[in-house]
């Protein structure tokens, strides 16, 4: 398995990615055809929260009718590249087509953005200028440790930034997220609220596990599949209990740059 | 080590521009290679020092300012105040005096088996969080100006209460004699261990608009 995500590094990564593209597309326009989701991705809505939405030219890029176009067009250029092989002048055209439409719905989505989201984005930057036909065997490297560094920087920040949580230190977090309807669930709401202790133990367990994921490095082979393995199943779990469904997708799509960026490493 | 990737790349560009049996236009094509490995390499290198420096909250205002495409993250995740509160839209009726009871608008579907891969309420659900963190930033700006806070005809023209009042308008009414709508944003400290319900935002009453 270690082979084939150093051998195919790119394509792997670009699978797991399509993938989290694709769902989250696809949420885009599911909830653009509600009429709730319609008023909050509405370009009313940018013009008021981001005077810049009130340039004539963006107001264009920018109508309700043509991003409904972007993120067709994103889902298709997502399937097109799955047919394709990286670095041809077809993958470069499409990826570079899919970039624009990304980074478009990115920045009309002016109310809140998820992580997924992000990381997504920089996965698809990372490929974009790695990728290319043009793009020497160095870019292509420096684009792998790209997407590994800031996999890396993500769950490190987000350790550090609850070590510094009391919620987190006190181990209240856990109860306090699960007890909510946005991303909670009652049965686990409630099993927290019981046992308390249980609360302590699964805050410190994210937050070491978290903090020491730069080590990823560094670890030889067996306990980096262990370890990866654990944060993928972490990624599930957050899925089913939370509902955050495309996490797990992107984030899994960083993982084989980060075997590639450990076993140069290691090796 | 070999790369993980297929080349039909700078070999294949090279080739053609040798068969040209143009030394210029080779040489340029490197210089340009040369030009672009750089740039991309650059940028690479800077965008990760500048989300290095967006995650430092000292920061982020500074690195913020140069983020024309807003692709910076936050790596925060639920951290460090995790999320206690649930946020829910309201509205009632009117006719004279008489006012109906307080009915929910939904933008959550309960969780099922398919949530894990299918999930889109989520975003509606964490955009009415982000419509309450605006009312929040509005009410504090207020407050910073004026010394008081805001009533609720203070904040009729802001962005988040036009589109809590877009939504609460859309919703159906249960008979035609009710002219007019009030919309509420409650804050429960959390749902599955029940809370008191807090008031956050409670609107003017406004006419509803007749389709007939």
């Amino acid at each position: 398995m270690i082979n084939f995500f150093i051998e195919h590094t790119i394509e792997s990564t670009f699978y797991f990615l399509s993938i989290a593209i694709i769902i989250s597309t696809l949420e885009y326009i599911y909830i653009f055809r509600n009429f709730k989701g319609k008023i909050f991705l509405s370009q009313k809505l940018a013009v008021a929260i981001n005077p810049i939405y009130k340039k004539s030219s963006l107001k264009l890029i920018f109508n309700d009718k043509l991003f409904l176009w972007v993120l067709w067009i994103k889902i298709f250029s997502t399937l097109i590249l799955l047919l394709v092989i990286p670095k041809s002048f077809v993958w470069s055209f499409f990826i570079t087509i899919l970039l624009i439409s990304s980074l478009v719905v990115n920045f009309r989505d002016v109310l809140s953005k998820e992580g997924s989201d992000q990381i997504q984005l920089i996965v698809l930057i990372a490929l974009f200028l790695s990728t290319q036909f043009w793009a020497s065997d160095l870019i292509v490297f420096y684009g792998i440790l790209f997407i590994a560094i800031h996999s890396v920087l993500s769950y490190f920040t987000s350790g550090i930034s609850k070590l510094f949580s009391l919620p987190w230190r006190k181990g209240e977090a856990f109860y306090q997220i699960m007890n909510t309807v946005s991303f909670g669930d009652k049965k686990v709401a409630q099993l927290f609220h019981q046992r308390s202790t249980l609360g302590i133990i699964t805050c410190w367990i994210v937050i070491v596990f978290e903090c020491i994921f730069p080590f990823v490095f560094i670890m030889p082979t067996e306990i980096l599949i262990i370890f990866l393995s654990i944060a993928f199943l972490f990624h599930i779990a957050n899925a089913i209990i939370m509902g955050l469904n495309v996490f797990s997708w992107a984030f899994l799509a960083t993982y084989p740059s980060i075997i590639y960026i450990n076993q140069a490493i290691m090796n | 080590m070999q790369l993980a990737t297929q080349h039909l790349t700078q070999q294949t560009v090279k080739q053609v521009f040798t068969h040209w049996s143009s030394a210029t236009a080779l040489l340029l094509f490197q210089f340009l290679m040369k030009y672009i490995e750089l740039i991309s390499i650059s940028f690479f290198i800077i965008f990760t020092i500048a989300c290095i420096f967006h995650q430092i909250f000292k920061f982020r205002n500074t690195v913020k300012k140069y983020d024309y495409l807003k692709i910076l993250p936050v790596w925060t995740f639920f951290s460090p105040n995790p999320i206690q509160h649930d946020y829910h839209l309201l509205f009632r009726d009117r006719v004279e005096d008489s006012v109906l009871q307080w009915k929910q608008v939904n933008f959550i579907k309960k969780k099922n088996i398919v949530s894990p891969i299918w999930h889109p309420e989520r975003r509606l659900k964490k955009k009415l969080i982000a419509i309450s963190n605006l009312f929040n930033k509005e009410i504090r700006n207020y407050k910073r100006e004026k010394g008081e806070i805001p009533k609720a005809k203070d904040l009729v023209n802001i962005a988040a209460y036009q589109i809590c009042l877009e939504i609460a308008m859309k919703q159906p009414t249960s008979s035609n004699e009710y002219t007019h709508r009030q919309f509420m944003i409650a804050k429960t400290n959390g749902t599955h261990i029940p809370s008191k319900p807090e008031i956050f935002i409670i609107s003017l009453y406004h006419r509803i608009p007749k389709n007939d």
